[in-house]
């Protein structure tokens, strides 16, 4: 075995991590051609496709768990409710759209050779199939979500005048709407090119607008909310009414007005930009 | 895009799992013992979706003259 040990001459710079990968890909008329790519890429895959796993078996497991807290500790009479039944929807759908996106990623569309290659010779009707439901899931629980916020901004403006509560059901729906129907256009694009073998490079401004009017339309939704918050305290203050403690403001502001999901896309929707 | 470039798609999953702890607040009416200034007194803001009303006795300090059954039930 030792004769096959070859000793190579590497220039003086030379990076091992760094080096470059050689493969064969079809030229698609019969021959062979040699690819080149490098290691980094091979490693750059691999970040971007830990993380996406580790996040979507979180996302799984956390959208599981918190099904089953509702499911257990909603009374019996709330059971009927539209928001509950929303609520509980949307989890449900939001952990099967997860376990799909697992599958994606041990699926041959992340096949180390195909996506270093670019060749997707090896598809079946199956994975395209599991492409496909991803994205209907994807929009499913997109209209779930807004569905429920509107008719928990509803819920909240029961108490208000007509005028006001028409002006911010009128705002909420049509931002929720604009937001939604940017995402299934978006997704009907990108769904469109990825069945022609084509890259999505042409949607991706409409793409990254869908995500930033998502966003944005959770931050109308978190407005309400937080004004809701806002004008108890006040309203408590002239009633001379008993008033809500600091923990009680920090526990609703921070986990009951959608402040963090507002939030935590902030960065990438600024370096979008 | 080296920060997090999945961020983006975990927006759904994070609105998912907020959304029961938002349906709470949006639910609360007004209610008089809600507020209160006690230590552990934001779990009583869990209690509007999760508990049972009746077993509720803490109420905040000097609210007592309130009416005691002031209904939490959610309107819709």
């Amino acid at each position: 075995m030792e004769d096959t040990v070859q000793n190579v001459q590497v220039p003086s710079n030379f990076d091992p991590w760094a080096q470059p990968l050689n493969f064969t890909v079809s030229d698609h008329n019969g021959g062979w051609v040699l690819m080149q790519a490098s290691w980094e890429d091979l490693d750059a895959w691999r970040i971007y496709d830990f993380r996406v796993g580790i996040s979507y078996g979180v996302g799984f497991g956390a959208s599981l768990m918190l099904l089953m807290v509702l499911l257990l500790l909603t009374k019996a009479e709330k059971r009927k409710s539209h928001v509950f039944l929303l609520n509980a929807a949307c989890l449900l759908t939001n952990s099967i759209r997860c376990l799909l996106f697992c599958t994606w990623i041990t699926g041959n569309f992340n096949n180390p050779y195909s996506v270093m290659s670019q060749s997707w010779d090896r598809l079946t009707r199956d994975d395209f199939a599991s492409y496909i439901t991803i994205n209907i899931f994807g929009i499913l629980v997109t209209a779930l979500i807004f569905t429920s916020l509107s008719l928990q901004v509803w819920i909240v403006c029961v108490t208000t005048p007509p005028l006001h509560r028409n002006i911010i059901m009128a705002v909420t729906i049509s931002m929720a709407c604009v937001g939604f129907g940017f995402r299934v256009a978006a997704v009907y694009y990108n769904t469109k090119l990825t069945l022609a073998f084509e890259g999505n490079d042409s949607v991706q401004r409409l793409t990254s607008t869908s995500y930033i009017l998502q966003v944005v339309a959770i931050w109308v939704f978190s407005c309400v909310f937080t004004f809701k918050l806002g004008y108890a305290i006040l309203q408590r203050r002239r009633l001379n009414m008993p008033q809500f403690g600091p923990m009680q403001i920090v526990f609703i502001m921070g986990l009951q007005t959608m402040l963090v999901p507002g939030m935590c896309p902030l960065s990438t929707v600024i370096q979008l930009n | 895009m080296n920060i997090l470039p999945e961020i983006v798609a975990h927006v759904l999953t994070v609105v998912c799992i907020f959304l029961p702890l938002s349906a709470m607040w949006a639910g609360v009416v007004n209610d008089q013992h809600l507020a209160s200034r006690r230590a552990n007194s934001h779990q009583q803001l869990l209690n509007p979706e999760f508990c049972d009303a009746s077993r509720l006795t803490t109420l905040s300090s000097g609210s007592t003259a309130y009416d005691k059954d002031k209904s939490r039930q959610m309107s819709v």
